[in-house]
């Protein structure tokens, strides 16, 4: 078991090196914070440009947190559903209208990373994602 | 009645080409695109999201080094304990994402690959877990001597 476990070490260490070598040469390297830059906005921010205009709301949680409650009027949209979700939103979006992508709280991902791919799929021109996610939705509806 | 020892031999083998086909394959989909791979992993939260970029660009080639270490004469025992320690992580974060009901595909096979739902990769996981820690028991018994075979 010994030499096993000094093999195994000396695995992970050759793995280190073309690791190393990728991350130096190759062209698609993983951005810094896992997910591609996308504004954040405040829930305050969020409902002052509701004000003027419809706001599409994209709630990128799973079914289940969606279907016990979700901000009024959102579509749900899904890395994993992304193909069955998707026509849905791109019907219910309209170019003018700025997208608002959100999810559990503020250490959650997924909002960001939905943002991303919906930006690189459809021409959206203002798209964000809402800090704190339906977490702080809910407690600033509740003040 | 116990299998001779060169079906063991055979049987040993055919596992272990499978096992290393199985991680040569998920490593190569992975290391194409180390953006795509940490992002599928940044997706189970289990990790902070300064460390998912730098596994996206270390597990594939952990996953391509376990195949090359298990083709291989010299490295042959650390391939099958790495081959056990990745399988167990892998069930770890798919059996947890499933647990948090977290609506993610696995990513476990690259871009192309990996749209395979979480309980069918967990079936997976466990399977390559239990194909593992029996080729590594079959492998620590042929170091101790308890049988000899041309695998050795």
């Amino acid at each position: 078991m010994k030499r096993g476990l000094r093999e195994l070490g000396v695995i992970c260490l050759l793995a280190m090196v073309p690791a190393l070598l990728a991350a130096w040469l190759q062209p698609k390297r993983p951005p810094a914070s896992g997910a591609d830059s996308i504004a954040s906005i405040s829930v305050g921010q969020a409902s002052a440009l509701g004000l003027g205009q419809t706001v599409l709301w994209i709630d990128a949680r799973p079914e289940a947190a969606f279907k016990a409650g979700h901000i009024p009027g959102a579509w749900r949209l899904t890395e994993g559903d992304w193909e069955t979700l998707l026509p849905h939103v791109a019907d219910a979006w309209s170019p003018a209208a700025p997208v608002i992508v959100y999810c559990d709280h503020l250490t959650c991902d997924s909002s960001r990373q939905v943002a991303a791919r919906l930006r690189r799929e459809l021409p959206i021109e203002r798209i964000y994602a809402l800090e704190g996610g339906w977490e702080r939705w809910n407690q600033a509806r509740k003040k | 009645m116990e299998p001779s020892p060169q079906k063991v031999a055979v049987g040993l083998t055919a596992l272990r080409w499978l096992l290393a086909a199985v991680f040569l394959v998920a490593g190569v989909s992975k290391a194409v695109d180390p953006a795509a791979t940490a992002r599928a992993i940044a997706h189970y939260h289990l990790l902070p999201a300064w460390l998912a970029p730098w596994a996206g660009w270390y597990v594939p080639w952990l996953e391509i080094s376990c195949g090359l270490a298990l083709l291989s004469q010299r490295l042959r025992t650390g391939g099958w304990l790495l081959a056990l320690l990745l399988s167990a992580s892998f069930a770890v974060f798919t059996g947890s994402a499933l647990l948090r009901g977290l609506d993610i595909r696995c990513g476990c096979f690259g871009p192309g690959l990996g749209s395979l739902r979480l309980p069918w990769m967990l079936a997976f996981d466990l399977a390559l877990l239990l194909l593992g820690s029996f080729g590594l028991q079959q492998r620590l018994r042929l170091s101790r001597g308890d049988v000899r075979h041309p695998d050795q």
